[in-house]
């Protein structure tokens, strides 16, 4: 079972063979669970998110023409499920804000400025908006091609382009205090 | 090309996502523009601090993920198994419910009818006040036809055509059948008026 293609297991879970989804799950969860944490921010809720996804689409399979890849199509499920889940509790905010930046006395100083930055850019990522934090986790943190982006948010790549522009831009000017110095940072963040 | 139009290039520049031809005027366009240049390093500076973000944030998948996704899907294919059994049980007590009623009363209007018609046969005193005045035929002809048509909606809901045409064929025989019996009160009645009328005038 595990030797088969994606669109092979999928034929089988069309057919009723649930343990051909189970191979599925297994291939693609790690994807999938890493595209959820991202999207809600390092949120714990991403495990129980991830797990809908993958529900979603056995509930879905039949449905599927295979007229895209599998991943594609799970992919999105992913967004679309993430984004709906931000939109219903309201995450975007109340994540950023729970992210609250505090340097730790034990951690060696190189270590805890390395997490300090690592938790100001997913922190900095997650206040984009929606449409803007989608096609930035997707292409920066996911490595999918402009057109990929664009069959998975069904719109044109141009559109995509467009929107990674005007992410890009937002990030830059958010990320500029970083970039200018540490002590800044610090004073910056110990007030969350 | 003005500076706004380079700018919007600047993040497929740095990405490497621009042809050659557009990547070489970009590149002789930043060797004179300081701002777009200083655009550009800032693009650059952010995008570094994002991939290392990237790489050193790389959440792995809880353990047993697969196992809950399958547990979830048997304990969810379950439950809508059971809400659909449900639903088809309470539809199948509403038919019965609906079905025992329309028998119930279709006897108990048929009993009490028989009742009445013997009961006016057996007291002929008693007839003028149960029936205070005549009965048209062509009136209670013309009430029949809802019988038969409330016979057919509940045979529809059978599907079963036999009895359909069977209740309909009944019903028939029970409307000429009290047609008839109609006509033999009427002329009951008329005769126990007559007979008042003629004690009146012998009083």
């Amino acid at each position: 079972m595990d030797s088969k293609s994606d669109l092979e297991l999928v034929r089988l879970c069309q057919a009723g063979d649930i343990t051909a989804f189970d191979v599925l799950v297994r291939r693609h969860q790690e994807r999938v669970y890493r595209l959820a944490y991202r999207m809600l921010g390092g949120s714990n809720e991403a495990e129980d998110v991830a797990q809908e996804i993958f529900i979603k689409a056995y509930k879905a399979i039949k449905k599927f023409r295979c007229d895209s890849s599998f991943s594609t199509w799970l992919t999105q499920i992913a967004v679309n499920q993430c984004i709906n889940h931000c939109k219903k509790r309201n995450k975007i905010k109340l994540l950023s804000l729970g992210l609250a930046i505090k340097r730790r006395s034990s951690e060696p100083h190189a270590i805890a400025e390395h997490n300090e930055k690592r938790e100001i850019v997913s922190k900095e990522v997650n206040s984009l908006s929606l449409k803007h934090k989608t096609v930035i986790i997707l292409h920066y943190f996911e490595s999918y091609s402009y057109e990929e982006i664009a069959d998975i948010l069904k719109c044109s790549s141009g559109t995509v382009k467009s929107r990674l522009f005007h992410a890009r831009m937002e990030l830059k000017d958010k990320l500029k205090p970083i970039l200018e110095g540490d002590e800044w940072i610090g004073e910056k963040y110990e007030m969350l | 090309m003005k500076c706004s139009k380079y700018k919007k290039l600047l993040v497929e520049f740095a990405d490497g996502h621009l042809d050659h031809l557009r990547s070489q005027e970009i590149r002789s366009h930043i060797e004179e523009c300081q701002s777009c240049k200083k655009e550009l390093d800032d693009l650059r500076s952010s995008m570094e601090l994002m991939g290392n973000s990237i790489l050193s944030d790389n959440p792995k998948t809880p353990e047993g993920f697969s196992t809950a996704v399958l547990d979830r899907l048997y304990q969810e294919q379950k439950e809508s198994w059971l809400s659909r059994n449900i639903i088809l049980g309470v539809a199948f007590v509403i038919c019965l419910l609906v079905l025992g009623m329309g028998l119930f009363l279709n006897i108990n209007s048929s009993k009490q009818r028989d009742i009445w018609i013997e009961h006016a046969q057996l007291s002929g005193t008693s007839i003028k006040a149960e029936l205070p005045k005549k009965i048209v035929v062509s009136e209670f002809q013309a009430e029949q036809p809802k019988i038969i048509k409330k016979t057919t909606k509940s045979s529809v809901k059978n599907k079963n055509q036999q009895n359909q045409t069977t209740k309909v064929e009944n019903a028939k025989s029970d409307e000429i059948m009290s047609i008839e019996l109609i006509k033999l009160l009427n002329q009951t009645l008329e005769i126990i008026e007559g007979d008042e009328q003629e004690c009146e005038i012998a009083i």
